[in-house]
């Protein structure tokens, strides 16, 4: 066996050596649980890059504590005040106002109706067409495998995606020209286990989901809507989702709108994979 | 209460905080008009919610989570809060082998740089590096403030923290390495 192969030791050593290195910053600033300490220690005895690392992260975090902070000029001082001035007026005269207008509607309200519950049924009525706002039914969030890979899509956006390991061989499951595969984990979609591909499409990230056909033929609409046009897209949060069957399994894929519509026109047949129609 | 009582109580918290909250504004804004601006919507939508403001909650951190709300809604900004960020790892070629990456000389590179330029590099970051390392190494919060005002777990302020100061030495090395390369080839050119 040569140097160069992977042992399962170094394997290990290469998933704890990426692991560890985000918690880097943590050691530097105190912010480790004492078992997360014992661990790093233990790394930094037999790594001298991530040594150096974190003494350069502790030169560099002494030296912008030092940075002096930028004053606000009196100018800018005066015009916020008079801002809020403004903001607070405005609002004592709209408080005013509107105790003034329903006083008045209960007045008109209570001559119209011969009884007050007339007066109070208008009042009502009236509150609710300038109260409450126009409730638009969501017709994709009651489909659990749109509302997971969404809320998963959101978790990865709040997190970091995990590190790729050096020898990866996982192959997503659509190739899109000019992508570049960033991170692959496992989450449940759909009450299933699926395995889930973060792409970097120009400055964007899709996320293509593969799911069952169990899965994604679940849902009515969605098996009427592939059984018309060969795919189910939806909307929500801003995201773009598209269900489509590939050979005998389901793909999810969530994007940003403005990549999604660049991506459908890059999107090749994967080796392997069916023909993709869009 | 009155109006007027509010306003008085919303004054003496807000105040002695104003200059800082400006600080954080400008060292993010590309420029000092947008600073103002933001600083100045901030302190609105802050009077707008202070009615809902819970007595335990530290001022400071309220009124950055409301500065993070205010730059994220800017539309004058470049989309760049969705940008990906390089991914170094302490394997970087770089930052292993340039002769100034090692702790010794990469101290007195920080030392040599101007607060202008630290400043200029810390703007030049990807949003998601550069909020952390103003709120952790300027500002000096806790990691639980900054998830808080940031919306994130503390294992990601964590992870994004290492690695955008990984990413920030590699820039200053390189901006650094670029100015002496440049003031060798043009001696009579002074460093700005």
């Amino acid at each position: 066996m040569s140097d160069n192969e992977l042992t399962p030791k170094k394997t290990r050593f290469n998933e704890l050596h990426l692991q560890l290195q985000d918690l880097l910053a943590g050691y530097a600033d105190d912010e480790l649980t004492a078992q997360e300490v014992d661990v790093v220690e233990a790394h930094l005895i037999g790594c001298a890059a991530c040594r150096a690392d974190l003494e350069r992260q502790q030169i560099m975090s002494r030296q912008l504590h030092q940075l002096n902070a930028a004053t606000m000029s009196v100018t800018l001082d005066r015009q916020i005040d008079e801002a809020l001035q403004m903001q607070a007026d405005k609002e004592a005269s709209a408080k005013n106002q509107i105790s003034h207008f329903f006083k008045r509607m209960w007045e008109v309200c209570t001559r119209i109706g011969s009884a007050k519950q007339t007066g109070w049924v208008m009042t009502v009525v009236m509150l609710m067409i300038f109260v409450l706002p126009n409730i638009k039914p969501n017709s994709v969030s009651n489909i659990p495998m749109i509302k997971d890979a969404v809320s998963d899509y959101h978790r990865v956006e709040n997190s970091d995606l995990p590190m790729l390991p050096v020898n990866n061989k996982m192959v997503m499951p659509v190739n899109i020209a000019g992508s570049q595969l960033l991170a692959t984990w496992t989450t449940e979609i759909g009450g299933e286990s699926a395995q889930a591909f973060a792409v970097k499409v120009g400055h964007s990230v899709i996320i293509q989901y593969r799911i069952s056909q169990n899965v994604l033929y679940r849902n009515p609409s969605v098996r009427k809507a592939v059984s018309t046009t060969g795919d189910f897209r939806a909307e929500q949060d801003q995201l773009e989702i598209l269900a489509l069957p590939i050979n005998e399994e389901g793909l999810l894929i969530v994007g940003p709108r403005n990549a999604m519509s660049s991506a459908k026109k890059l999107l090749t047949k994967s080796e392997g994979s069916g023909v993709v129609n869009l | 209460m009155s109006n007027e009582t509010n306003k008085y109580h919303f004054d003496s918290l807000i105040r002695p905080w104003r200059n800082r909250l400006y600080s954080m504004a400008y060292r993010q804004a590309p420029s000092k008009e947008i600073a103002e601006d933001w600083t100045q919507e901030t302190l609105l939508r802050a009077w707008k919610g202070f009615h809902k403001l819970d007595q335990q909650v530290a001022i400071y951190a309220w009124l950055l989570k409301i500065l993070n709300h205010v730059i994220a809604d800017d539309a004058r900004r470049e989309i760049r809060r969705n940008e990906l960020a390089p991914m170094h790892t302490t394997d970087d070629k770089f930052l292993n082998e340039h002769p100034s990456a090692s702790p010794g000389p990469f101290e007195t590179l920080m030392n040599q740089q101007s607060e202008q330029h630290m400043s200029a590099m810390i703007k030049s970051l990807p949003d998601m590096f550069k909020d952390i390392i103003l709120l952790r190494d300027v500002e000096r919060l806790s990691y639980e403030e900054i998830g808080d005002i940031l919306e994130l777990t503390k294992g990601t302020v964590m992870s994004r923290l290492s690695r955008g100061r990984r990413h920030l030495a590699s820039l200053l090395i390189k901006s650094a390495t670029k100015d002496e390369h440049l003031s060798r080839n043009n001696p009579q050119k002074g460093k700005s």
